[in-house]
Order: structure tokens, then C-alpha cells, then sequence
């Protein structure tokens, strides 16, 4: 499925990708709209600039990079300089569910993309550090920086 | 705590509608990266062209001086 940009390809990489791209920008900007949009921009720079993959995991690491630069540039925009984005409604799911991905969507952008890749993306600490180009100790720091903000925002949300 | 997550996450589904759009997209995309190629290799074939001459007209130019 590599390196091939064939229709058939194509629709392969959405089928297997397109999820998880999805996903990750909607921990970003919290709104399915705004998360299908950038994963369309995900998929369009893919056809555009053809990069030369060596595996699968490559490619997969690729598309999350590009989906959280483009996710970062979202956030910068003027509209999200002046308002914080409310999490869209997610009361159709589960209640335990909805707690968690709620508190999750509260924490700082640096701590919910750093547990989302380690916790819904199974990625370790090492490969965290590759996809943000950061050092694996403050992927390390902001792992535990976040699940410590996580419990807060749990107990504070079951307080209420 | 992380299955919760996880659950939650894999029910914030992505739209078979959207992936089916996405797909048209790309082939569209696909398909005018192919056709793009040859026009962009004649642009920079007549760019490359005006600059030679553009050059030429120079030189000649300042000879004259």
C-alpha cells in the first residue's frame, strides 16, 4: 500500500488512516466538522506531495505529524486565539465514556495529544518523541503532567 | 481509564459519508497531479526561455554601449 497512489490505493489508505487521523485531530479542535476538514488536509498534502515511505508505521507516523502540525496551525488561527472551543456533544456515548473523553478534551493541547498518541495510538514514549520531534523526557513529563491533570479533572467533574 | 478512553474515542466514529467524499476528493486530486505535470514543465520551458532571451537582449544591448 506504500509509495502507490493508485485509485485502489487510495482508497485503502482512507479506509485504514483515515480513522485515526480523524481522531487525533478531534482531540485537538474538538469538533467533528473541524476534524474532518483536517483530515482531509492530511490526505490531500499525502496525494500532493507523494512522499517516499520505507513501512507502513512510516507512512502511519507521517500522516499523524503532518495531522498535528496542521491541528496546531488550526488552533492558532485568529477565532481560536479569542475563545476557548467547547468540546462538541458526546452525551450519546456511555456515561464513563463521555467523562473520560470530556476530561480529556479539558487538559492542556501539549498533555491530551502526548496521551492520546501513548494510550488510544499505543505508541511508546520513544516513537511519541519521534512524531513531535521533542526530547523522550518531556514526552515523558507530559505524560505524567497530564495524567495527573486527568485524575484532578475526574474527581472535580465526579464532585459535581 | 484508558479503556474508557478508548471506547469513547472509537464511538466518536468517522462518517462513511465523509470517507466516501474524501475518497472523490482525492481522486480528483489524484488525477489533476497527473494531468498538472506536462503544462508545468511547458511553463517552466517558456519561462526559462523568456529569461535566455530576455539575457540575450541585455548583452547584446550593452555592447551596442
Amino acid at each position: 500500500m506504500i509509495n502507490d497512489y493508485s485509485e485502489t490505493t487510495i482508497e485503502q489508505l482512507v479506509a485504514a488512516y483515515s480513522s485515526i487521523v480523524f481522531r487525533t485531530a478531534f482531540t485537538y479542535c474538538k469538533q467533528t466538522s473541524d476534524a474532518e476538514d483536517l483530515t482531509q488536509e492530511v490526505f490531500l498534502a499525502l496525494i500532493q506531495k507523494k512522499p517516499k515511505f520505507e513501512s507502513e508505521e512510516h507512512l502511519k507516523a507521517w500522516l499523524l505529524r503532518v495531522c498535528i502540525n496542521k491541528a496546531k496551525n488550526h488552533l492558532k488561527r485568529d477565532w481560536f486565539r479569542r475563545k476557548e472551543v467547547e468540546p462538541e456533544d458526546l452525551t450519546y456515548l456511555p456515561v464513563e465514556q463521555m467523562e473520560m473523553v470530556q476530561a480529556m478534551l479539558k487538559l492542556d493541547v501539549n498533555y491530551r495529544v502526548v496521551l492520546h498518541l501513548y494510550y488510544y495510538l499505543g505508541y511508546s514514549i520513544k516513537e511519541i518523541a519521534k512524531i513531535l520531534k521533542m526530547r523522550p523526557a518531556t514526552v515523558g513529563t507530559r505524560l505524567k503532567r497530564g495524567r495527573d491533570n486527568l485524575k484532578t479533572i475526574l474527581g472535580e467533574d465526579r464532585e459535581k | 481509564m484508558k479503556n474508557d478512553y478508548r471506547a469513547g474515542m472509537d464511538a466518536i466514529g468517522i462518517e462513511q459519508a465523509f470517507q466516501r467524499r474524501l475518497i472523490d476528493i482525492l481522486l480528483e486530486e489524484a488525477d489533476r497531479q497527473e494531468h498538472k505535470t506536462p503544462k508545468q514543465a511547458w511553463l517552466g520551458i517558456g519561462l526559462g526561455l523568456a529569461v535566455l532571451i530576455g539575457l540575450l537582449v541585455w548583452l547584446l544591448g550593452s555592447k551596442d554601449d
